[in-house]
């Protein structure tokens, strides 16, 4: 179905009151408390803003920024000449990242939220916005992330690489643990054996960077790569068989990794 | 990017959908030839599946963990759905309940909040009930050394969970507040202790790794963040709220409610986690 027809939809199933289960709940994406000016289906403040009042909203992006730079700053240990030359380029992010608000305050306040392209667009261009805000990785064009290359050493750089890849796995591991306490809730797993599956599927490739969304289907996939051979090692051919079929079921949920 | 972006919540529904969903068909299939209708607990009740879930569980476990003798093997398999559903409805009819339940229902059946209300209230009993008589039986059947063993597991598949859970928070509140080595394993431990005192971790624990912050206690964060990152906290969770309507629409009213209304602590009668 076209995006724009199928977000029509949604809009109109949701300011209907939609059906199902989706009838108890708020329509997610309708959600106006960020307005100001009182309007109803408006871009801005049911996209950008929301669910934050106007005037959090650029400490909240900019949190972001002072995150990144607290988590160099303490990774690093940082002379005070580094220290510096980050905290301006913080500055200049934190500017750019206001600017990057309010320019898209300016090109869409008031534009109303229907199938338009000028709403297209907009919607489009916050999502963008947004998604970059709520995930974990660099924001793009960051002169905090140009600038590292200069500020840090060889041995710092090596430092927060490998800070990075050990958060990046701590996110993978709660997903691997979340698939095993999955299969758990069919096939208990006694004495140490859900610590060696979880061992064999964290010794899977993972890809050094991923989008929060793939947390989830790399576990999955992880999850599949665990050998037969291993899996035979660690449980019986009843377990087995059980693995065997949420394997089976969950074989499309790994095929999603980008 | 409004395509890609719809694209990516409607995978995420769809598993989401399919993680909860995919143990709940196992054993409703498993349930289905057992159960009668016309009981107050129906096959299709999200609790009796809970419950026929812990029951098959705990056998399972007891069969790896404990050494079963031929007799005891038996006794443990005469605890089937019928068994548990007979149960349920003797003491039910022993205390009143199944009447006063049946008017709680149809008396609310124009008013779906209580209903569904009237419906959770039951269900946590039933659970409770149904908890205490399983935990009661495995008692008389196993001798005190099994029910150590057995116990001993079923303690470390709720640690599991629990550290599972405290990961998750903490690698959400990561996205926002930077911690050190230190700090995170002190918030890590103290979410943790918190989570002892719950019973539902498996929910728990999938609703804390969804990308939100769990709705843990401030008090918890109190010792370990600065008041800046307090606020930071704050302004993360608000911006968490649109995705929990999402997890919690996957679940079905009885048991979402079974959740909220979560009131067994460890230490109640059972403190049975799953």
């Amino acid at each position: 179905m076209n995006s724009a027809v199928f977000a029509g939809v949604l809009v109109v199933a949701l300011a209907m009151g939609g059906a199902g289960p989706l009838r108890a709940q708020q329509p997610l994406q309708l959600d106006v408390r960020g307005l100001d000016n009182g309007e109803e289906l408006e871009i801005v403040g049911t996209y950008l803003y929301s669910p934050m009042r106007r005037r959090d909203f650029a400490d909240y992006a900019t949190g972001r920024i002072l995150r990144r730079v607290s988590e160099i700053a303490g990774v690093c240990d940082l002379d005070e000449a580094a220290a510096k030359r980050l905290d301006q380029a913080a500055k200049a992010d934190i500017d750019r990242m206001k600017r990057r608000i309010q320019s898209l305050e300016l090109e869409y306040r008031g534009t109303p939220l229907d199938n338009s392209p000028k709403s297209r667009a907009g919607i489009a261009a916050i999502q963008q916005f947004k998604q970059e805000l709520e995930t974990d990785s660099p924001l793009s064009n960051s002169l905090v992330e140009r600038m590292l290359p200069k500020i840090l050493n060889k041995e710092q750089r090596i430092q927060l690489a490998a800070y990075e890849r050990e958060k990046a796995m701590r996110r993978v591991e709660v997903a691997c643990r979340v698939v095993i306490s999955s299969v758990e809730r069919s096939m208990p797993m006694v004495g140490d054996t859900r610590r060696r599956l979880l061992g064999c599927m964290l010794a899977s490739d993972f890809p050094k960077q991923f989008a929060s969304d793939q947390e989830l289907p790399l576990a999955y996939r992880a999850f599949l790569e665990v050998s037969e051979a291993e899996l035979a090692e660690i449980f019986d051919e009843a377990q087995v068989n059980v693995i065997k079929q949420y394997r089976a079921r969950w074989a499309g949920l790994a095929a999603v990794v980008e | 990017m409004l395509g890609q972006h719809l694209r990516r919540s409607c995978f995420r529904l769809l598993v989401i959908f399919a993680f909860i969903c995919s143990p709940l068909v196992v054993f409703a299939q498993d349930s289905a030839h057992v159960v009668e209708d016309g009981q107050m607990l129906q096959q299709t009740d999200p609790q009796f599946v809970w419950l026929w879930r812990h029951l098959n569980l705990q056998i399972a476990t007891a069969k790896r963990v404990c050494e079963l003798s031929e007799s005891q093997q038996v006794e443990l398999e005469r605890l089937d759905a019928k068994w548990l559903q007979e149960l349920l409805s003797a003491n039910d009819a022993s205390l009143g309940r199944e009447v006063e339940g049946r008017v709680i229902v149809q008396r609310g059946a124009d008013d779906e909040v209580v209903r569904v209300r009237a419906r959770g209230r039951l269900a946590v009993q039933y659970i409770r009930d149904a908890l205490a008589m399983v935990e009661a039986h495995f008692g008389r059947v196993l001798s005190g050394e099994q029910n150590t063993a057995l116990s001993k597991e079923t303690a470390a598949r709720a640690a599991f969970r629990a550290e599972t859970l405290a990961m998750a928070a903490v690698n959400n509140i990561q996205r926002r507040i930077y911690l050190d080595a230190e700090r995170r394993e002190n918030l890590q431990k103290e979410i943790v202790k918190w989570a002892a005192t719950h019973d539902e971790l498996y929910t728990l624990m999938y609703a804390s790794y969804t990308q939100t912050i769990p709705n843990l206690p401030q008090s918890l964060f109190d010792t370990v963040l600065s008041n800046d990152e307090v606020l930071q906290l704050g302004a993360l969770r608000r911006i968490s709220l649109p995705a929990i309507p999402y997890e919690s629409q996957m679940f079905q009213h009885e048991t979402a409610i079974i959740f909220d209304e979560r009131n067994l602590r460890a230490g109640d009668r059972t403190g049975a986690k799953l």
